[in-house]
């Protein structure tokens, strides 16, 4: 592997015009001057809220307890310096089962770490990324979370930033044949976060259905990069994301690539991002690769704007303070682009709610 | 013959300069340098202050990198292009004033039938030069230039020159730079302000040399209140080698005016085709970008529009077919920098027999373009199991109350409609032909009726042996 800092921060085809979506710059200081972890933390407060109780915490201190898995050579400066500096990394397996990781975040410096994830059955896996206030420090993680034939598994990511940190989040996620993936990802603040879903859908018939919600807050810059590439036939994607950036900045960028045999396939990825002040900032580039024929359906949307105001006059009009009118809407909103909750997946519920409290809370 | 039944062959492997016993008065070609593009300068009889843009514009060239996202272009040697040929004829502003061949020729494209049908003016050029170039009277009494490129330059210099390449500047690429160093031929359009050009007026782009680079340079100047729809048609013979097309086109659309201009490019299928188009819209004024992409092996075009007053808009169409071994990519570029001013894309390709069809496009809302409003719609129809369709939309926000919504489909021939056509009666391929046509009817619906024609047959031609129509 060449030297990370040899590296490009992205791939020149990823933008014609070199536009750097993502800010670059913040994962710099900590890969050209940056130093590991040794203190870490997580916000107790929001993580007692929750109600939930970790079954792996993931420290500066955990050891690699796994060998590191990944589809690709790292060809990215970032990617590169995460995987030449991992010093965490564990195992995790699902049958049936249902675990909750918690990260905990570096106060100061760096801190890399890797999860390997096979699933089978019915099986759910929560990875939670609480920043405590006052923390300064980048955490970069990489799942590689393989789900057999037959299988279906809901998985959770919430990273919760505080101002002065960032986070880089890397997903190879592959679904075998009749398994049905569903994604819940809930971002917010950082001075840098980026997070990288990759998806393969390599079994006939798998299915992935993937709602991202972002709170873009001040001071913020967040990059969601939504990649599915589907090769099997009659494979199904849904990918939906809400970006709502108060005055922080929200880039999505997203490919479906369809392959030549993935015959009856469908495709959609939309994105949804809303800039709620004149200081918000929102980019999207959703992109569609139809290889051939054989897709039955591919499409794609995309819409930046604001709630519009007719809806915030009607709710007004019934009663609805300005602001109980706005978190209405962004709740509806919220709860489109996570395609409904299911019973199982409640820890997805109050971490929205405490996304669009913050969301709220700046607003006021 | 008219130019449909013209259009039915598709056929123009007797128009070259040798075939219709014409030899180019000048000829230059070889490696890109200083006195190459001196020496184009001197041939053309060039004021210094257009020399000097074309230095200007070679040293950008030579110092700007070559885009690296570029598929395809590993056949295009610029050192083996003819850069500048100038044919040995009079520029005639009758047909009769011709050589016979070379009307004859346009005649076969159907150009005279349709300048006294539907035109109020047509530039007809031939390798580097225009040769034949005319447009009522009562349209230069009231104050309408349309000219050749370099006669323009030559008569009105002051005038030229606050627009040359001044809202697409040479350094903006490499190829923009290259063209600007070697730009030869082209019109200039000016429609003084409140004149309204009912109808519309057509250049047409005819390569007729394999191995030659065509650069035409076209201004369109709308002053404040005016109207006028510019047409611009392209045509080559199929050659041996491939040739190059590299053109520009500036509109300048002042306070209220109303620009419509429309491009049918039927380009050979070893033609490589860049285009560089690039509208500065004024308050209140509107700019509609129709582009017809049938032909060429590789083309690159983004039609593209600079909103910089209050309420300016812009409307850009697209049909792009990609059949065969082709890499057609196309698209649209809309730059939002005033309050309330909005813009609108409906991009349609079709990829057929192998064929690549890719929209790339941008929307760029600025701060201070309040309210501003954009809306881009892009669909692909693919073919067959070869084929491919790539979009790459991308939307850039800066201010909250602006609304950009953007959606994209890709899918086959629907079978279930082909279904209820035929339980109507239809045959599959009238079920076929209808489908295909009502996919871009809503671009067709943009032209003037005697171009749709046109285009609705040359669609029909391209698909019928493919099996789109079969």
């Amino acid at each position: 592997m060449k030297s990370y800092v040899e590296l490009p921060y992205q791939r020149v085809a990823d933008s014609p015009s070199v536009k750097y979506y993502t800010a670059w710059n913040v994962f710099d200081e900590y890969i050209l001057g940056g130093r590991p972890a040794r203190e870490a933390g997580f916000d107790r407060e929001l993580l007692s809220k929750l109600g939930v109780k970790p079954d792996y915490v993931v420290t500066p201190s955990t050891p690699v307890e796994a060998p590191v898995k990944w589809p690709r050579e790292p060809d990215r400066r970032l990617e590169a310096f995460h995987f030449s500096n991992i010093s965490s990394s564990i195992e995790v397996h699902l049958e049936d089962s249902d675990a909750v990781v918690l990260l905990e975040k570096p106060l100061e410096g760096f801190h890399a770490s890797h999860l390997n994830v096979t699933a089978s059955g019915d099986s759910s896996l929560a990875l939670l990324l609480l920043s405590p206030g006052g923390s300064r420090g980048l955490s970069t993680v990489s799942l590689h979370v393989d789900v057999a034939p037959g299988s279906r598994l809901r998985l959770t990511y919430a990273v919760f930033e505080a101002r002065g940190s960032s986070t880089a989040l890397m997903q190879a996620l592959s679904v075998g044949e009749g398994s049905a993936v569903s994604q819940r990802v809930l971002l917010s603040g950082g001075r840098a976060t980026l997070s990288e879903l990759l998806s393969s859908l390599t079994g006939a018939g798998s299915s992935l259905s993937e709602g991202v919600l972002v709170a873009g807050l001040e001071g913020s810059s967040t990059t969601v990069v939504t990649d599915a590439v589907s090769s099997a036939a009659r494979s199904t994607v849904r990918i939906s994301l809400l970006g709502i950036a108060t005055s922080g900045y929200i880039a999505h960028k997203g490919v479906v690539r369809v392959h030549r045999g993935a015959s009856g396939s469908r495709a959609s990825l939309s994105s949804r991002l809303v800039p709620l002040t004149q200081r918000a900032r929102v980019y999207s580039f959703p992109s569609l690769e139809i290889e051939s024929d054989d897709a039955e359906e591919a499409r794609h949307s995309a819409s930046n704007a604001p709630l519009e105001p007719e809806r915030i006059f009607y709710l007004r009009a019934r009663g609805f303070s300005h602001s109980e009118a706005l978190r209405a809407l962004l709740e509806a909103e919220a709860r489109r682009a996570l395609g409904g909750v299911d019973a199982r997946g409640e820890l997805v519920l109050p971490l929205a709610e405490h996304l669009l409290d913050a969301v709220t809370a700046e607003l006021q | 013959m008219s130019k449909l039944s013209l259009l039915e062959g598709l056929t123009l492997d007797q128009v070259s300069l040798d075939s219709v016993g014409l030899r180019a008065r000048v000829t230059l070609s070889g490696r890109i340098s200083r006195s190459l593009v001196e020496e184009l300068s001197r041939a053309k009889k060039e004021p210094e202050w257009m020399l000097r843009l074309r230095l200007r514009s070679l040293e950008l060239f030579e110092k700007l990198p070559m885009p690296n996202w570029l598929v395809g272009i590993e056949e295009l040697n610029l050192e083996e292009l003819a850069h500048y040929i100038q044919p040995d004829v009079q520029r005639a502003s009758s047909w009769e004033e011709l050589p016979e061949e070379i009307r004859r020729a346009y005649e076969r494209l159907g150009l005279p039938e349709i300048e006294r049908k539907a035109l109020l003016g047509l530039a007809a050029q031939l390798e580097s030069e225009n040769v034949y170039l005319a447009f009522r009277k009562f349209l230069e009494e009231r104050g309408v230039i349309l000219m050749d490129m370099s006669e323009a330059v030559a008569r009105y210099p002051d005038l030229v020159r606050r627009y040359f390449m001044r809202v697409f500047p040479p350094s903006d690429h490499k190829f923009a730079a290259l063209h600007g160093a070697l730009w030869s031929g082209g019109v200039f359009l000016y429609v003084p302000p409140g004149v309204r050009v009912e109808a519309p007026i057509e250049a047409f782009f005819l390569i007729a040399s394999e191995l030659e680079s065509q650069m035409e340079h076209t201004i369109v100047v709308a002053g404040e209140g005016s109207y006028v729809h510019f047409i611009e048609g392209c045509s080559a013979p199929l050659f041996k080698r491939y040739s190059f097309h590299n053109g520009m086109v500036e509109i300048y659309a002042h306070r209220n005016s109303h620009v419509k201009f429309t491009t049918i490019q039927n380009w050979s299928r070893n033609i490589v085709n860049f285009n560089n188009k690039r509208a500065l819209v004024e308050e209140g004024a509107t700019v509609e970008w129709v582009e017809g992409s049938i032909g060429s092996k590789i083309s690159y075009v983004y039609p593209s529009a600079i909103l910089r007053g209050e309420g300016a808009r812009v409307s850009i169409a697209n049909v792009t077919i990609a059949r065969g071994a082709t890499w057609k990519d196309s698209g649209a570029k809309v730059y939002h920098l005033a309050p309330n001013t909005a813009s609108e894309v409906v991009s349609k390709s079709i990829s057929a027999g192998g064929g690549v069809a890719v929209y790339r496009g941008l929307v760029r809302v600025a701060r201070g373009a309040r309210g501003s409003k954009a809306a881009v719609k892009c669909d692909s129809l693919i073919l067959d199991k070869a084929s491919k369709a790539l979009t790459y939309p991308r939307n850039e926000v800066e201010e909250e109350d602006a609304t950009v919504v953007h959606e994209a489909t890709t899918g086959r021939l629907s079978e279930e409609v082909l279904f209820y056509l035929r339980s109507r009666g239809l045959e599959e391929r009238e079920a076929r032909r209808l489908v295909v046509l009502g996919y871009v009817g809503d671009v067709l619906g943009r032209l003037p009726y005697e171009y749709r024609l046109v285009l609705s047959k040359v669609l029909e031609l391209e698909f019928e042996d493919i099996g789109g129509y079969a």
